[in-house]
Parts: structure tokens; C-alpha cells; sequence
């Protein structure tokens, strides 16, 4: 393998392209014309412009990113995640037009990425699984079946992923509206509208353990990490190790998850994710990918797992038997989105008018100065890792670099991750899926204080031109005179 | 420039006694001030409110820049008029700085009388203008008023400088070049309707804004057609329709930004170099004026210890020391501003008068704006000063303040008696600005001395008559002539009648005398040029 | 006439403020919004001229129009203008936040005109859907 092109865009693109030019390889990127000043276009050895009906689109059209692959020599294609990253057909598509895909081999992705195949496959070997409904078993009794299991009830699309059209139902009076429309979500976002429900677990854990398997049967859990720090179903803080396990626990559900990659057969890095509460936990899904948060457990291993996944698409075998492996302290990354957090985490858009990015922790940064983010995307700009000997001492590292993170000309999520992760609740460890939910005080960035409102005011006035030349404008005598009456 | 040595000892009686008592009148005039401008009978208050009405005062605020000075113009105007009724004339003038520049504000202020005109509000106008002519200052207008007050239009309708002088002075100002904006904030009926119109400018409020030449009252009577003020004369109408007005706005604060905006457009002054120097606060504190001023007003004082609590560092620079003491001439600077000072020191005599004249060319040729600080009870009288030709000196004076191509400001300390005050830059000899103190008394000459030249009189006629009167007798002519005088020489009646351009707490001084010098340096300034001295 | 910054939902007015000096302050601006990075927080201020902040806004009644509470996409149109729609009526879906979100007529009236048509994208505070009298 020579040439990697990468069928991303945003900081997955740029971390990818990082470790295929520290291989010595060339780095090519697929981008459109919105991500055209994006550091991963910056960063790479060449860049193809594709071109869609709407800007997610064409990080969709397999075909044109296969012959942009194919036209520019390269010898494989890293998907990162989401996109066509957990599509069987690319992956195919891929392996068809001769080119190695980075990634399971198709037919695991067409097993584990379809959720309701990759629950039976999971339960017939004998791990656990939530109660469940699937659509596919009789559709004409779904709703029933579906309404039969009792509230909550958590609504997927069957070929779902990222948390995209996940619905909770708790009143079943709305089962069909609800249905319905995640069934149009899963139409539009996977071209698949099957559904699935299953029982949801109130106050549950997120819990999910990193896998890597090679061509040759070999199959390592690279430890877990806790995601539990989720709004509207999609992680904002990951860490590693869990707060939540006890060694024990930790064998246990990491052995599990080694467990099911192995009897699937599974090539690429993988993660297996549970649900985990009051002490049980079960099956959720696997992500036959890298996963956004992978660089947690890159931090607590040593690891580079793009690398790992690269060695094993040429087909070496693992490097590291499961006894080499250790983890060293902890360590939590961060997301960065472009949300407003006091309004239902709503995604912002603007210009990135200023960047600034500490520099002794790790930065995933898809964005750069000059760019502008807009809504055509996920509006995920950035991840910061930070990595310490203990959890506390990461959570006061992670807000001092948070602290530091300067973006202007949008409005990011920092100042909120830094009160998240300072909270009672999530320092002691004691996290679970809704947790964000039942802490709307901290969810808008407080008034700043009468002091800091001066000095905003003051800093405001400095650089507004017009406040500045109507000051000026004002005669020296009388600006000294000042607000005086006879 | 040398420091004054102050050799007043602030820990003395008199000092003291001086100092509660020039307090207590500070105090006073801060006090009547608050009223002419604050003090209103409810239900005119409220009737504003519900129209959504800024007071007069309210609106100036909002007009000028944040954090700069209004230096507001004979607020006591009219006190002693029409049954003390009509605070301020019912008009606001001043100066103040608008979107960095220095402007003349004139504000009818609706919550006195409707805003109607009475004959003090047509002059105190006319003065406001006068003001905006001699020293090139744009004007901002902020038109809310009734009209005339028509019981009295034989006071102020007809003559030179009556209410015609507004709209005379609004032209002249045009030509000169001196951009004027109105803002249009109530109605504005009759002659008032040119305020707008002859404005460069104007902006109008919907809803509550009108210009009519006549209202439709005067409409229905006319020609029996019924249209309302909006109908007639509203923002709509004039800015779409007849073109009066430049600019609609929402309301009195929008109206008031784009006022300002405009105002922001005129095209910055070119202000008169004169010398100038850093600033530098005075040595000593202002206010010690209280301890400084004499109790009683007839009792002299050395206005050097006045300068060393009013120019820049207390500095003073005095021209012919030895000569002509009575007349203190010098050199200072005022907020940086060089000025050339005279100043009394006891009555003009022939070198007093000679070295003023003397000073005033001096500083005209040097183009140092001139300060007058009033302490004068006259020119010395008698034989040997007749024969000596004080009034040919005197006049030489006179032809000197008149001539002065300089800007000259005047205040009037404690004293301004007869030709004393002609010599020293009064009312009549045009000084930008003009100022008194509470205590300070303006009239032909001081009231005891009018008194007894009174009584003298009618003791002559009788005594012509074979008559004479007993001393119960003159004091019946006395007593009535003394309280006459009292009361139309005191700087209440001065500033109630516009003689001055408003009374100052003495501490207040440097700052107006700031404002008033910069301001005056909007326009330009001859060269030298007098009449015939008579030598 | 005081200079006004809005911050956050309350605006205030620039009174003479202390001298900031040399703060360790990151700023942007765009047009006449300020960002400002202070102590690890980043603020919005919108510097308001005065003349804008004063005029009344005419053209715009809140209850005539749907205006796009978040960034996003047209999904569906389900009504055209002239039509006349009941309270509760579906008038537009929207997608965002991976979320699909109805948008109902929150009164009577006939749809006066659609801004917006399927698949389009959109910014915050757009103006989506007029409705007129019914």
C-alpha cells in the first residue's frame, strides 16, 4: 500500500491523513467544495473535488469516490466514520474496482452493521441482549409487538448508526407518529426504512469496548471506554477507563466484546457497545469502524489505531497478543461541536473568524481559520484529548485546555463541556445516558457577572470602529469635562 | 508663567462667614435651577406621558454624546416674569457636543405651557441663534410647541428683534453655511412651522409630529374643511407628500439617532488656532471662590485670588503691574486657552482705562481671546477726573471692547454699575458669552447711590418750594426706590430679563468659560480693525 | 445618546468603563457582532446603532411569521400559498439535529406565502412561512 485516500472530511479526514504520511504513504482526500479551505485539503498529498446534490451527498456517491481513488492512483480508501464508512456495497464497490478497503470485510458489515441481524447473531451465541421487537420478523404485527414490550420504548432504524433518527417513546399514543417518522429519517439518511424498537433503560450507561481483529482469526479488546455523556443520543465526552467498572466487570465485558468480534469473524477495528446498569449490561450494536472517540483509547494504549487498521487491511496479522496490552492512566476526549448548548443544543453556523488550540494536549481539529461552518454538516468541529495518571487530575487538565480553546464566529460548546465535567455528578463518576438532561442549570453559559459585563463593554467598545471614532470625534476638552451640567 | 501666591487664609473668620454665605447662594441658584427645570404640575406631566413624550431636557440628553458636558443657557430666564409661571421661558438652549461636534441645542420644552412662545422665549431664541451666528455653531432644534402666546403677541411678534429674528437668524445661518437640523418632536404651529422648514435638515416623529402653517383648528375656521393634525401635517405627509420634512422616524429616540446621525455628516470645523497650551487644573481650589467672594457686596476684593481659583495652574502673567492697579491686565490660559484678562480692582480711573485700552489691542493683535471679570462700580467722577478726560479715556475703552475683533467673555463677579459696564464688555458690547454670580448686581449704578441721588433730587424740588422734608418723608421715598433697585439689579432679575446667558455657581466657572472659548473658536476671527480713538 | 451592545438577551448601555489595559482578550467581529474570548468563556455582543435599534421594525410581526428557530433543512412543504390551513395544521417539516420537526399552523389563516422551498437549506431566524388572514 502506497497511496490512502480518505472518503472523509472534517478532523477524521486530517487524523487519518496524519498517520498514512507518518507511514511514509501519499494522503489524498475527496472534499466538497464547502470543506475546499478545510486543514485535511490543506494537509494532503492531493486533493479531489466531488461535487452532490446537497454537500453531504457527495461524501455519499460511492461511485464518484471510487474512480477519484482510482484516478489518482491510490492503492486503498479509508472510509473514517459515518458516511460510507458501514456501507456493505461500498466496501464491495471498493474491493471490486481493486482497490483495498480499510475496513471488515463486506459481509461483516453486512452482519454487524444491520442492527436487527447483528442482535440475533449476537443472541444465538449467547451474550446478552435488550428485549426487542424488529419490524422485518412480521411487519404487519410491529406496532403491536413494539407496544407489547411496554414503555420507554427506544425507536431505531434498522440500518441506523450515530444516533440518527433514534426516537424515545414514552407515551405509546404517539407510537405511530413516532414510528412513522423515524421510519422517514431512516429513508433519508440510510435509504432503509425498517425499524426496530427495543425496551430502554432508564438512567443506563454507555459502555463500549475497542477491538481490533486481523485477517487471520486473531482478535484483542484494546480496554473499554465509558460514552455515557450523551444529548440527543449522541456522545459528547468519552473516557477511558469506566468510572463505573470494577476489574472484574472490566474482564468480563471486555472478554465479551473480544468474544463476538471473534465469532464474527472480524477484520478492522471494531467496537462493541453496551448498555450497562445496575451491574448488568448487554449487547447494544457494533460499530464496524473507527470510532470518533477512538483517540481515548489511542491515549491509554500507546496505540495508533489508524495504523493498526492499516497493517491489517494489507492482511499483516496483530502486532500485540492480548497479554501485551496495558493501559496507562485516563483519559477523556472531548467533542467540540458547533451547538448552542442554552438552546436544546441546537447546531450554530458561522464564520471561524479566530482558532486557537492549546498545544500541550491532543487537538482533532476538521476546521480552521477563514473557514466557514455551516449547516450542510455534523456539526462536530473538533475533539480535544487529554490524557493524566488519574481521572481527576484529566478532568482539571481537560478544563484547563478547554479554558484555552479559542474559536470565534461561532458559538461552540466548550464553556459547557467545562461545567459538564465539573459537576458533582460527573465527578464522582456517577454518569449515565440522561444525565445532561437532568442538568439544564448548566446547560446556558451564565450571565457573565457585573465586573466581566464592564470589561466585555469596555473590550466591546475597543473594537467596534464606530464607538471608537465617535469617541474620538469628541473634543479633548470636552471628553475631559466629561458628563458635566452648570 | 508665574504661579499666584493666594494669600487668603482659609482658616479665618471672614473666610469662613464669606464661605457659608456664597454657598448658601450656590446653593440657591442649584435649587431654583432644579426647579425652572424639573418642577412641573402633574397633570402636564402626565399629559406628555401619554402622548410618549421625553421631557425637554430628557430628549437633550439623549441628543448629546455619552460623558460630555451640556453647558445650558439662561435656565432662569423669565424666574421673575409673568407670575413666575413660565420656568426657563420655556425654552432649553445650550451647548453641547453632537456626534463629536460642538452645537447650538434649542428645545421648546412642551411640559411649560404647551411650549408656547412668550416674549422671553422669543428672545432667549433669538439669542440662541445669535449665539449660533457669531460663533458658526450648527443648531439642533427640538420642536415641540404650541405657537405664540398670543396675549402678549404685541411683545413679541413685530419688532427687530422679535420672534421674525428667529427665522431672519435661521436664514443668515444658512448662508453662512452653519448647517441647522429640526427634529420635528410635537407640533409646530404657525411661525414655528419654519423652524423645520427652514432647517437643512428635519426629522420628523409619526404619530405625534406635525408642521402646519395653520392647525386644523384654524383650518375649520378658515374654510370650514376638517382634516386631522396627522392628515395635515404628519410625518407621512410631509416627508412623502410636500417635502417639509427630510425624514420620518418611529418615535422621539429614533427620531433623536438619526438627528444625531446627520449631525455626524456635517463636515467637521476648521476651529480658529489661537495659543494653547496642555491643560492644567488650578493651583488652588475652586472652591475657595465661596470664602473669596464678600459677604457684603460692597466690600472690595483682590480678583487675583479669583484667577488663582479659575485659569490653569493658578498661572498669570500681569501686564503693567504698577500701572493703573485698578484695572488688573494679564495673560492666562483657561483649559489650555490662552485669554487676556482685565479684571477689576476698584473703580476705573483715567490709567486704568488707558492701560485697558492699551491691553485690549495688544491682545487683539496677538488674536487672545479676551475674559472680562466684572467688579466695577464705574468710571471715577469729579473735577479733577473730568478734567483729566476720564470719559474721553473711558471712551477710548469703550472703542477698544467695541472694536476687539477677538471673541471676549465676560462674567460679571459681583459688580456691573454704569459705564463700567460698557467698559467692561456688558450685554451691549456683544461678548460671546456672558455670565453672572448669584450675588452679582447690574444696573446704572449701585442702589444706594440711586436711592440718595433720587431723594436728593426731590429734596431740591421741594426745597425749591420752600419745602423740606422730614426724615420719615425721605425714607418714604426712600425705602420704595431702594427695594426697586434691590430687586431689578440683582443677577435674578439680570437673568430673568436675558441680560446675561445664565447664572454660574462660581466654581462652575472654568468649565463654561471652557466650553463657551472653544466653542468660539468655531468661527473665524477678523483681523484688528477700530474706530477713531479720541486722543 | 449612549452606545448599546446587546449580551446575550439584555442590552446594555456603554457607560465610561474601567481602562481594560492589556487584558489577555481574543476578539473577532463580523459586520457588528463581537466575539469575545474572556477567562475561558466566549461571549456574543451585537453592537446595536442607534438608529436601527430605535426604528420599529414594521415589516416584521412576530405573528405572521415562521421563522426558523435553529439552522436546517426543508424536508417537507406541505402547504402552498393561498391555501388556507386550521390551527394545527402541518405547514412545513424541517430536518436538524438529525431530527426530523413538524411545523403546525399556530393559527388560522391562509398561507400568505412559503420562503422556503424542499431541501432547501437555512440559517437561524430565517423567515420560513407567512401566514395571512384567514
Amino acid at each position: 500500500m502506497k497511496s490512502v485516500l480518505v472518503a472523509n472530511r472534517g478532523e477524521i479526514a486530517l487524523r487519518i491523513l496524519k498517520t498514512v504520511k507518518r507511514l511514509g504513504m501519499r494522503g489524498i482526500v475527496v472534499h466538497h467544495a464547502l470543506d475546499a479551505d478545510s486543514p485535511a485539503v490543506a494537509f494532503a498529498d492531493a486533493a479531489i473535488e466531488i461535487t452532490g446534490a446537497t454537500p453531504v451527498a457527495a461524501y455519499l456517491d460511492d461511485a464518484a469516490i471510487i474512480a477519484a481513488a482510482r484516478r489518482a492512483g491510490a492503492d486503498a480508501i479509508h472510509p473514517g466514520y459515518g458516511f460510507l464508512s458501514e456501507n456493505a456495497a461500498f466496501a464491495r464497490a471498493v474491493e471490486a474496482a481493486g482497490l483495498l478497503f480499510i475496513g471488515p470485510r463486506p459481509e461483516t458489515i453486512g452482519l454487524l452493521g444491520d442492527k436487527v441481524r447483528a442482535r440475533a447473531f449476537v443472541a444465538k451465541h449467547g451474550y446478552p441482549v435488550a428485549p426487542s421487537a424488529v419490524e422485518d420478523d412480521d411487519p404487519p404485527t410491529f406496532a403491536e409487538r413494539a407496544r407489547a414490550l411496554g414503555a420507554p420504548l427506544l425507536v431505531k432504524p434498522s440500518a441506523g448508526g450515530g444516533g440518527k433518527g433514534m426516537r424515545i417513546v414514552r407515551d405509546m399514543a404517539l407510537l405511530a407518529e413516532e414510528l412513522e417518522r423515524a421510519r422517514s429519517e431512516g429513508l433519508r439518511y440510510f435509504g432503509d426504512g425498517r425499524l426496530y424498537v427495543e425496551r430502554y433503560v432508564e438512567r443506563p450507561r454507555h459502555i463500549e469496548v475497542q477491538v481490533l481483529g486481523d485477517a487471520h482469526g486473531n482478535v484483542v479488546h484494546l480496554f473499554e471506554r465509558e460514552c455515557s455523556m450523551q444529548r440527543r443520543f449522541q456522545k459528547i465526552v468519552e473516557e477511558a477507563p469506566s468510572p463505573a467498572l470494577d476489574e472484574a466487570e472490566r474482564t468480563r465485558i471486555c472478554e465479551t466484546a473480544a468474544g463476538i468480534a471473534r465469532r464474527a469473524g472480524y477484520r478492522n477495528a471494531g467496537t462493541v457497545e453496551f448498555i450497562y446498569g445496575g451491574g448488568a449490561f448487554y449487547f447494544l450494536e457494533m460499530n464496524t469502524r473507527l470510532q470518533v472517540e477512538h483517540p481515548v483509547t489511542e491515549a491509554i494504549t500507546g496505540l495508533d489505531l489508524v495504523e493498526e487498521q492499516i497493517r491489517i487491511a494489507e492482511g499483516a496479522p496483530l502486532r500485540l497478543a492480548q497479554e501485551d496490552l496495558r493501559r496507562t492512566g485516563h483519559a477523556i476526549e472531548l467533542r467540540i461541536y458547533a451547538e448552542d448548548a442554552g438552546r436544546g443544543f441546537v447546531p450554530t453556523t458561522g464564520p471561524v473568524l479566530m482558532l486557537k488550540m492549546p498545544d500541550d494536549v491532543r487537538v482533532d481539529c476538521g476546521v480552521r481559520e477563514g473557514q466557514q461552518v455551516t449547516a450542510a454538516f455534523d456539526p462536530m468541529l473538533a475533539k480535544l484529548v487529554v490524557h493524566a495518571d488519574t481521572r481527576d487530575a484529566a478532568i482539571d487538565k481537560a478544563r484547563a485546555a478547554l479554558a484555552r480553546v479559542i474559536l470565534l464566529g461561532c458559538r461552540i460548546n466548550t464553556a459547557f463541556l467545562s461545567r459538564l465535567i465539573d459537576t458533582a455528578e460527573f465527578r464522582a463518576g456517577d454518569l449515565h445516558t440522561g444525565l445532561i438532561a437532568e442538568l439544564p442549570e448548566i446547560a446556558a453559559d451564565p450571565a457573565p457577572d457585573a465586573g466581566t459585563l464592564r470589561t466585555l463593554l469596555a473590550v466591546a467598545a475597543r473594537h467596534t470602529p464606530a464607538v471608537v471614532e465617535a469617541a474620538r470625534r469628541v473634543p479633548a476638552l470636552h471628553a475631559s469635562i466629561g458628563e458635566w451640567r452648570n | 508663567m508665574r504661579r499666584l501666591e493666594s494669600r487668603i487664609d482659609t482658616r479665618a473668620s471672614e473666610f469662613r462667614a464669606n464661605h457659608a454665605h456664597n454657598s448658601a447662594l450656590a446653593a440657591e441658584l442649584k435649587s431654583r435651577q432644579h426647579s425652572a427645570r424639573h418642577v412641573r404640575p402633574k397633570r402636564d406631566l402626565d399629559r406628555l406621558a401619554r402622548q410618549g413624550k421625553m421631557l425637554a431636557r430628557a430628549r437633550i440628553d439623549e441628543l448629546i454624546d455619552p460623558d460630555t458636558p451640556f453647558l445650558e443657557l439662561s435656565t432662569l430666564a423669565a424666574n421673575m416674569a409673568y407670575g413666575c409661571d413660565v420656568p426657563s421661558a420655556g425654552q432649553v438652549t445650550g451647548i453641547g457636543i453632537v456626534s463629536g461636534r460642538e452645537v447650538v441645542i434649542h428645545a421648546d420644552d412642551a411640559s411649560v405651557k404647551g411650549g408656547a412662545w412668550y416674549p422671553l422665549s422669543v428672545k432667549k431664541i433669538v439669542r440662541a441663534m445669535d449665539i449660533a451666528i457669531e460663533n458658526r455653531l450648527p443648531v439642533v432644534h427640538l420642536c415641540d410647541s404650541a405657537g405664540g402666546f398670543l396675549p402678549l403677541q404685541a411683545e413679541f411678534f413685530a419688532d427687530r428683534y422679535f420672534a421674525g429674528r428667529i427665522f431672519r437668524n435661521q436664514s443668515i445661518l444658512s448662508k453662512l453655511g452653519v448647517p441647522q437640523v429640526a427634529v420635528v418632536l410635537g407640533h409646530c404651529t404657525a411661525g414655528g412651522a419654519y423652524v423645520p422648514a427652514l432647517s437643512d435638515y428635519s426629522v420628523i416623529v409619526k404619530g405625534t409630529g406635525g408642521i402646519f402653517l395653520g392647525g386644523p383648528p384654524l383650518v375649520k375656521a378658515a374654510t370650514g374643511e376638517e382634516v386631522t393634525a396627522e392628515a395635515l401635517g404628519g410625518a407621512q405627509m410631509h416627508t412623502g407628500v410636500s417635502g417639509t420634512a427630510d425624514y420620518p422616524a418611529a418615535n422621539e429616540l429614533h427620531a433623536i439617532a438619526i438627528a444625531r446621525e446627520i449631525v455626524g455628516c456635517f463636515r467637521a470645523p476648521e476651529k480658529t488656532r489661537i495659543e494653547q497650551a496642555a491643560v492644567e487644573a488650578p493651583a488652588y481650589d475652586p472652591g475657595e471662590l465661596y470664602g473669596i467672594i464678600p459677604k457684603d457686596p460692597r466690600i472690595a476684593f483682590d480678583m487675583r485670588e479669583v484667577l488663582a481659583r479659575m485659569v490653569d495652574g493658578s498661572r498669570f502673567h500681569e501686564y503693567q503691574p504698577d500701572f493703573g492697579p485698578s484695572l488688573v491686565c494679564g495673560f492666562a490660559r483657561l483649559h489650555g486657552y490662552q485669554v487676556g484678562v482685565l479684571a477689576n480692582n476698584g473703580v476705573l480711573f483715567n490709567e486704568s482705562a488707558l492701560k485697558g485700552a492699551h491691553f485690549i489691542q495688544l491682545c487683539d493683535k496677538n488674536r487672545t481671546p479676551l475674559l472680562f471679570l466684572q467688579n466695577i462700580t464705574g468710571f471715577m467722577v469729579g473735577r479733577d477726573y473730568e478734567r483729566r478726560g476720564i470719559t474721553k479715556d473711558g471712551a477710548k475703552m469703550i472703542m477698544a471692547v467695541s472694536g476687539a475683533s477677538v471673541p471676549k467673555f465676560s462674567v460679571n463677579c459681583n459688580a456691573s454699575f454704569g459705564a463700567g459696564t460698557y467698559g467692561m464688555s456688558g450685554r451691549a458690547f456683544d461678548s460671546r458669552f456672558l455670565f453672572s454670580w448669584p450675588q452679582s448686581q447690574t444696573a446704572v449704578m449701585g442702589a444706594e447711590q440711586a436711592a440718595n441721588v433720587l431723594t436728593e433730587v426731590k429734596t431740591r424740588q421741594l426745597a425749591l418750594e420752600g419745602k423740606t422734608l422730614s426724615a420719615d418723608q425721605v425714607a418714604a421715598i426712600r425705602e420704595p426706590v431702594l427695594a426697586d433697585y434691590h430687586r431689578q439689579s440683582s443677577a435674578w432679575y439680570a437673568t430673568s430679563e436675558l441680560w446675561d446667558d445664565g447664572i454660574l455657581d462660581p466654581a462652575d466657572t472654568r468649565n463654561a468659560l471652557g466650553i463657551a472659548i472653544s466653542a468660539s473658536l468655531n468661527a473665524p476671527i477678523d483681523p484688528p480693525h477700530y474706530g477713531v480713538f479720541r486722543m | 445618546m449612549r452606545e448599546v451592545f446587546r449580551v446575550g438577551e439584555e442590552e446594555h448601555a456603554l457607560h465610561p468603563g474601567e481602562d481594560v489595559g492589556d487584558l489577555a482578550v481574543s476578539v473577532a467581529t463580523q459586520g457588528d457582532r463581537l466575539f469575545i474570548h474572556l477567562d475561558g468563556q466566549t461571549y456574543e455582543l451585537d453592537y446595536l446603532p442607534a438608529v436601527r435599534r430605535h426604528a420599529q421594525d414594521a415589516a416584521l410581526s412576530a405573528s405572521d411569521h415562521l421563522v426558523a428557530p435553529m439552522p436546517g433543512a426543508v424536508v417537507a412543504c406541505a402547504v402552498k400559498p393561498g391555501d388556507a390551513v386550521a390551527a394545527g395544521d402541518l405547514l412545513l417539516v424541517i430536518e436538524s439535529m438529525k431530527l426530523e420537526m413538524p411545523f403546525k399552523a399556530w393559527r388560522d389563516g391562509r398561507v400568505a406565502s412559503v420562503h422556503v422551498t424542499q431541501g432547501q437549506t437555512f440559517e437561524r431566524d430565517k423567515v420560513l412561512l407567512s401566514l395571512g388572514a384567514a
